[in-house]
């Protein structure tokens, strides 16, 4: 069985599943945030005589709009927090503790071989331990909430291997932009994804995160880092990526999918009127420490809005006691609170049509922070460099003599 | 059911269905009104009830927002068909009992504008325009009880009852 075959059979309490099987299993985790406690609460209500399975398995989170930026926003929020009192629900993340992805990780809430569902298409970056997580709808959430059951096709798994060594300047992220336009945006459709190889394996746990977040992109149902050589056995496909075919690369709109290597879009010449440090796949400590590195004693470009978000509270506390919070404010960045920031356009960082921005967050469809406005995605290096340039560019012309000590 | 064709594209995604600023909303009515709004200006207004959506390969890409298949739905959408679906979407159609098809060729041959009968026990797509006939294989039975429940919720609540 693969890692994701292990995980679900455990949850359904059979000894062995395989792909295409449809299972019912006990949820681990239940996460629900802010942007569809409302349809969530909503549902439950509409449940005859509705009572919470295990409030301890239940996490509710405030990151989407964070401090409250509506009236209507905050009536969400309200009934999130009466909601929680009423059930016992006391894993409670309220504004300003950071994105749910990766507080779930950083708390310990989506350990290894634990069921995890969250409102929201990215918790497939809670699969960073080697859990199985992936997104539903408000209204299977409901039902988790008075069942603690849900059911699954048992995915197929696609492994990726990248082997070789990056090459300086060459970030994680670069290294899933090119993983992302190999498969497209449904290359993965329904599938579980498993990284391995020599490049994979060396990637931090928030690198990890970062690469089962995008993996959504191309369709996965889950994604998940395996610590041992699991063998070829098993696997619906196996795709092998070579390091020194990635170097750093920018995902051109409306696709994640679509990227390019970035000295062909730098060769463009495209001004950029906000750059986003912002969300789970790129406001973590080395984005920051990287984008720190990039701006410190330069000045954002005139004409150019540098948004800092922090993914979570314990990000942004060691990024200002690291100093790189004071590089960046210095150089001319908004710092804000850590939240999903400007990545969906919900509390913050809204375009303009017609306006475009490069950010590391993990989505640059149509309409996406703004209808009219255009997003390019990807690395911190590359947003940081792009903010003092006024335009894309090649992020390594940037970092010389700033290697990091 | 039968109703008025509209066609889209491949991944629409559900930032295009439903934008970013609506997701406050919850009523299916007033979600509606704002579907697919920047991407077909208008859209909702020419909207009639049973009217079928056909689109492309991954249809609702992306965000797992309910309120786009719910915004669909308030709008008075009765089918999507599409080459394939994005599986967060696909699932939320069927738990809000949103029929989704999987018919490549009927999304490949039916225009917009063309009047569509939808026969979902049966598995039949018929263009009535074109008097051209599609099948499509039926939902297996645990799916297709929250069709015809209307949803996971008025499914969840009639074994409820029953357990009561």
């Amino acid at each position: 069985m693969t890692l994701t075959e292990q995980i679900l059979a455990k949850g359904a309490r059979r000894v062995e599943v395989h792909a295409g099987e449809i299972v019912e299993v006990s949820v681990d985790r239940a996460m629900i945030h802010d942007n569809n406690a409302g349809l969530v609460i909503d549902h439950f209500g509409h449940i005859v005589d509705p009572t919470v399975w295990d409030s301890d398995k239940v996490v509710f989170f405030i990151d989407h709009h964070s401090p409250s930026t509506s009236v209507k926003a905050v009536k969400h929020h309200d009934s999130m927090r009466k909601f929680a009192q009423k059930y016992g629900i006391r894993k409670f993340f309220d504004c300003g503790c950071g994105i749910s992805h990766t507080v779930m990780i950083e708390e310990g809430l989506a350990a290894k071989g634990l069921i995890v569902v969250g409102t929201d298409s990215h918790t497939t970056g809670e699969g960073a331990l080697g859990a199985f997580a992936t997104g539903i709808g408000a209204t299977e959430m409901a039902s988790v909430l008075v069942t603690g059951k849900l059911w699954f096709r048992v995915p197929p798994t696609v492994k990726v291997v990248v082997n070789g060594a990056l090459g300086p300047g060459v970030d994680a992220r670069d290294v899933m932009n090119v993983v992302l336009s190999k498969f497209g945006p449904d290359g993965a459709n329904y599938c579980a994804v498993e990284f391995h190889g020599p490049v994979c394996r060396a990637f931090t746990l928030e690198e990890r995160a970062m690469c089962c977040v995008l993996s959504m992109e191309m369709g996965a149902k889950n994604a998940l880092f395996a610590e041992e050589n699991t063998g070829d056995e098993g696997y619906e496909k196996i795709v092998v990526i070579d390091a020194e075919e990635i170097g750093p690369t920018i995902a051109v709109p409306p696709l994640p999918t679509n990227a390019r290597p970035v000295k062909e879009v730098a060769a463009q010449n495209i001004a950029v009127q906000q750059a986003a440090i912002v969300s789970c796949s790129g406001a973590l400590l080395k984005d920051l420490a990287i984008a720190a590195q990039i701006l410190k004693g330069r000045k954002v470009h005139e004409g150019v809005r540098l948004l800092v978000s922090p993914a979570s509270r314990t990000i942004w506390n060691k990024a200002l006691h690291l100093g790189y919070i004071e590089a960046l404010y210095d150089a001319g960045a908004v710092i804000c609170a850590p939240t999903c920031g400007a990545c969906g356009g919900h509390d913050m960082g809204i375009l303009a049509p017609g306006e475009t921005c490069i950010s590391c967050s993990p989505r640059n469809m149509s309409g996406r922070m703004g209808a009219g406005g255009i997003v390019y995605l990807g690395s911190s290096a590359s947003v940081a460099a792009a903010a003092v340039a006024g335009k894309i560019v090649d992020p390594r012309e940037y970092l010389k003599g700033r290697e990091q000590e | 059911m039968t109703g008025t064709a509209w066609k889209l594209g491949n991944n629409v995604a559900t930032d295009e269905i439903l934008p970013f600023q609506y997701m406050v909303l919850t009523d299916p009515a007033e979600l509606g009104k704002h579907v697919l709004e920047n991407v077909r200006p208008g859209f909702a207004q020419q909207l009639k009830p049973s009217d079928v959506i056909i689109a492309g390969d991954n249809m609702g890409y992306g965000s797992s927002r309910e309120h786009a298949p719910l915004a669909l739905k308030g709008a008075g959408v009765g089918a999507v068909i599409a080459k394939s679906f994005a599986r967060i979407f696909y699932r939320n159609c069927i738990n809000l009992g949103i029929p989704v098809i999987v018919c490549p060729q009927a999304a490949d041959e039916c225009a917009e504008g063309d009047v569509i009968c939808v026969d979902i026990e049966n598995g039949v797509i018929e263009d009535e325009t074109t008097q051209k006939r599609y099948s499509f294989e039926p939902f297996p039975e645990f799916i297709q009880k929250y069709i015809s429940k209307g949803g996971l919720i008025e499914l969840l609540n009639e074994q409820r009852r029953k357990a009561l």
